[in-house]
């Protein structure tokens, strides 16, 4: 690769289109256009000028913004075809994935399931292609950084005639007379940083703006570096705690290292004859004000051996509702779910079944059902088989659905003087089954208590600082690059005459605006935008328009 | 105040009513009116 | 910098901006009577975008004085606030989750963001309807006679609601939804098509000619189907009338546009409008859910979609700055970017249920 030697006597690393110093046109091909292509000032970049080892093809694939763009359009793509229909995260749990995405969506459903829609988001394409985003951001910014701050800090005031003419923003005066330490003074209020060499001017302002595209490509690789911070061990829990009011349970992700009391669950709803909000409650019905869990949080305190019986030192009381969590030692408690009126405990009394008389009566925890009750004295029931969420299967045979008590059923065996060997009754609300042949003795149902329970989710986040930091400056990258413009004017004496050229990354009715403030009142004539593609397009339109 | 708020809204939907059709008068305007502008029509060809 | 307006701009950017306190009047007092701020359901939210683009216009105007901006931005505004204000208007209580005062950080700043985005719809439009040749057939004239009969259903939705809201129209349905449980459905619009095996018990209501599959809301396809019959009806009235496109007949009105300023206009809007989205529908909408849902990002669609245009976005400022499509292209691209927005804004919120449907 030969270096180009500029007529000025500066040597262009090879690829260059532009001048470093002077900016004349290097490129022969481009001698026809009007206009040049100011993009990277016409450096030459690593990608354009090798193409030998298969890191540098590699490397010439990533930095093309071409590839970028795709890739920013099939994420794009992918994202939205997860939407059609839900992702299995967000379906039912009743049924699987399979059968619930036929029997919802039908043969549609069932060909999002088969192609691995419903968990689009986590498949290994996606993630292929948002690492491959990843690579395009990484090397597309490094492939161009490099050539656009050579160029930037070794500009020249004067620059080479074809590269004036070939601005967008260029005009031509037939005046000698222009004082340019006037024109210095002038760019000098508009806030433009002015050099001087040789009675050339070059005004430029704005020159951060164009770090701003690099700044935000390094917010977001560090934003995607801290996703993938998750999956390393320790850095992310992700738990869900069910916990029934008076329970003290061990918080699930902690090692055992915390627990938590639920005191009291708490649901409140707006009432119905409040003044500003009846209208809309009763349109839509009751809709809730308030879901919060009262706790305790504990520390195991010393060490314990398994099976043996913990000693918990309390930390605090806390309150958890939506949108406030408990935090403690980067742990965080949320209130994510209730179940109001759980079935608590269940309570039977021993009666005969033809006088009604009544032999002792018994409470079963449904949480934590004893094996044997003892009443009066002779009589005692034994619990045989416990189903907390019963139903009968395909065979008739009952079973439970789960282990929370939503529909308790109970096989006891009730012993009395007169039975010795026993009497076996099927008890599940609202019927009783004598499987072995009539009894004489049957366990009526005496009550019910109900608690509620508290769904809360159990987060630690160690990568969070990464995102945030990422997402920061991200943001200030995208700001830097938006808000403000980098404007260069460069004006010029040559041959009697004076050449005015500006070029600006973008928003050139700003430039024109400072242009035109600048030469207020000189000799100097308003330059033309050789942009605009519409020759009849005259003065004063714009306005109208 | 619902009842101020909702006539504010009302009033607002009519005055961008209003002004559309201000709008659409003032491009109807000669465009003599204009040729003595300061924006931007400096930097177009004079041809 | 002095600059010269006409009498009739100069008064139709006073009006637009009397309007716009008008409406901030109502933002306020809104607030003041519900105790939050009016950005928590359809309505609010819609008009709040409304307002917003209302001001974004305001804004871009003082920067380019350019008339014909109003023209397009305002009926955009106005077909938004009256399209908002077919949604229940009453003021609701805030259900726990949106009980933080993130609910007006991150909403107020994405329907600011998206506001700003809009603008550039408008000037991208203008750009079109000058540019594309409305002297031969093309797919350009198809496509920008779309965007027309989209913005007229919009009216014809308006029409036919209030319509048959005035008249107080009611039809109640029994169907089966997809679970089999049996359900209630309340129409306000004669029922063209019925929910899943729907009966009606309204005596005298008008009978559906069939019923939809149970994955399908009957009363939105139906509230779908009469606008679009509307919009059909009233663009046909038109063709009738004036014998040429929408976009030729508004071609004159943009004749003066300069379209290089039009471009310029479009361009900035996004320039100015990307970060702000990103900052109100992205980073706060992350730091509300890490608060609320415990986890910043889910996969939930309206997260996705806000995703979807984010991506957009970006693919059109990476087309511009570095494949030069600029003028035509970018316009079209404008136009696409706002069919996003609104496709969040009536699809993602009507029909694609997830965590943040509030309709």
């Amino acid at each position: 690769m030969n270096d180009i030697k500029c007529e000025c006597g500066h040597v262009n690393p090879y690829g260059t289109i532009l001048c470093e110093k002077c900016g004349r046109l290097l490129d022969e091909t481009q001698k026809d256009s009007k206009l040049i292509d100011m993009r990277y000032e016409g450096g030459a970049r690593r990608s354009q000028t090798y193409n030998k080892t298969i890191v540098d093809k590699i490397w010439n694939f990533f930095s093309s913004v071409k590839i970028g763009i795709w890739l920013i359009v099939l994420v794009l793509a992918a994202s939205a075809i997860g939407t059609i229909l839900p992702q299995e995260m967000y379906i039912p749990k009743t049924m699987t994935a399979a059968e619930y995405y036929e029997e919802t969506y039908g043969w549609f459903g069932k060909l999002y399931y088969l192609l691995g829609f419903h968990n689009l988001y986590s498949s290994w394409w996606y993630l292929a292609l948002i690492a491959f985003l990843g690579m395009s951001l990484t090397i597309a910014s490094i492939d161009r950084i490099v050539p656009l701050y050579r160029s930037l800090t070794k500009q020249k005031v004067e620059r080479h005639e074809g590269f004036m003419k070939r601005q967008r923003i260029f005009g031509v005066s037939e005046t000698d007379q222009t004082d340019t330490q006037d024109l210095k003074q002038r760019l000098e209020k508009q806030r433009y940083k002015v050099r001087e060499e040789n009675g050339s001017l070059l005004a430029e302002k704005g020159r951060f703006a164009r770090w701003g595209p690099y700044v935000n490509h390094l917010g977001l690789i560090l934003f995607l570096l801290g996703g993938m911070l998750r999956f390393v061990p320790g850095m992310y829990v992700d738990e869900i705690l069910w916990i029934r009011e008076g329970e003290t349970k061990a918080i699930p992700g902690t090692d055992g290292k915390y627990f938590l009391k639920n005191d009291e669950f708490i649901l409140e709803v707006y009432d119905k004859d409040d003044k500003d909000f009846s209208e809309a409650i009763e349109r839509t019905g009751t809709v809730a004000k308030n879901y919060q869990s009262n706790v305790t949080l504990y520390e195991k305190d010393g060490e314990t051996l398994p099976g043996e019986e913990v000693n918990l030192k309390k930390i605090k009381d806390a309150q958890i509702k939506v949108n406030i969590p408990l935090k403690h030692d980067h742990y965080a408690l949320y209130q994510m779910d209730y179940k109001k009126d759980e079935l608590n405990t269940m309570s039977f009394d021993l009666i005969n079944k033809k006088t009604e008389e009544s032999f002792g009566s018994m409470t079963v925890d449904l949480n934590d059902p004893k094996p044997k009750y003892d009443l009066k004295e002779g009589y005692s029931v034994e619990l045989e088989s416990y189903f907390p969420d019963f139903e009968f299967d395909d065979k008739g045979t009952p079973i439970t659905k789960s282990k929370i008590p939503d529909n308790p059923a109970f096989v006891f065996t009730m012993y009395t003087p007169d039975k010795p060997k026993g009497e076996t009754s099927f008890v599940a609300i609202k019927q009783t089954l004598e499987p072995l042949g009539e009894n004489t003795y049957k366990l009526a149902f005496a009550g019910i208590e109900t608690r509620n329970a508290a769904g809360l989710a159990v987060r630690k986040d160690m990568t969070l600082w990464l995102l945030f930091i990422g997402g920061g400056i991200f943001m200030i990258g995208v700001i830097q690059g938006s808000y403000w413009n980098h404007r260069r004017i460069w004006i010029q004496r040559r041959n009697g005459q004076m050449w005015l050229a500006g070029h600006t990354n973008k928003n050139w009715h700003g430039l024109k605006r400072d242009i035109e403030q600048v030469i207020k009142g000189t000799d100097i004539e308003e330059p033309v935008d050789q942009a605009q593609d519409e020759p009849s397009s005259k003065k004063g339109e714009v306005l109208n328009g | 105040m619902a009842e101020l708020s909702s006539n504010l809204l009302y009033a607002a939907f009519f005055l961008y009513l209003v002004a559309t059709v201000l709008f659409g008068g003032a491009i109807k305007q000669k465009k003599d009116k204009w040729k003595r502008s300061k924006v931007n029509g400096h930097f177009l060809p004079s041809g | 910098m002095e600059k010269k307006q006409s009498k009739w701009a100069l008064l139709a950017i006073w009006v637009t901006t009397i309007g716009f306190i008008a409406q901030i009047g109502y933002f306020i007092t809104r607030w003041i009577a519900s105790g939050h701020a009016p950005v928590s359901n359809l309505f609010e939210f819609t008009t709040f975008f409304g307002m917003m683009l209302v001001g974004a216009f305001i804004g871009i105007y003082y920067m380019y004085k350019t008339p014909v901006l109003g023209v397009f931005t305002l009926p955009v505004a106005i077909l938004i606030i009256a399209y908002a204000s077919m949604f229940p208007r009453e003021i609701s209580p805030l259900i726990p989750a949106l009980q933080s005062d993130w609910l007006h950080i991150h909403v107020t700043t994405a329907a600011i963001g998206q506001s700003i985005l809009a603008v550039s719809f408008a000037a991208g439009l203008i750009y079109l309807i000058k540019s594309v040749d409305q002297s031969k057939r093309s797919a350009k004239t198809f496509w920008l006679e779309a965007i027309m009969f989209f913005l007229i259903c919009t009216v014809g939705f308006v029409l036919v609601s209030s319509g048959f809201k005035a008249m107080d129209y009611k039809a109640e349905f029994t169907w089966v939804d997809k679970s089999g449980q049996t359900a209630e459905m309340e129409y306000t619009m004669p029922a063209l098509v019925g929910p899943h095996e729907s009966k009606l018990e309204t005596p005298d209501a008008f009978k559906p000619f069939f019923d939809l599959p149970p994955i399908l809301s009957g009363r939105k396809a139906n509230t779908v189907i009469w606008s679009l019959g509307a919009g059909i009806v009233l663009y046909g009235i038109y063709r009738l009338i004036f014998r040429k496109r929408a976009g030729a007949l508004l071609q004159p009105l943009v004749k003066n546009v300069n379209l290089d300023l039009m471009d310029e206009i479009s361009y900035r809007a996004v320039m100015i409008g990307f970060p702000v989205f990103t900052l109100g529908a992205l980073i706060f909408a992350m730091i509300w859910a890490q608060i609320a849902w415990s986890r910043f990002w889910g996969w939930d669609p309206k997260e996705v979609w806000a995703l979807v245009t984010w991506l957009f976005y970006a693919a059109f400022l990476h087309l511009r700055l570095s494949k030069g499509w600029q003028g035509e292209k970018s316009a079209w691209l404008a136009v696409i970017g706002f069919g996003i927005i609104l496709f969040n804004l009536i699809v993602v919120n009507l029909v694609i249920k997830g965590l943040h449907s509030y309709a």
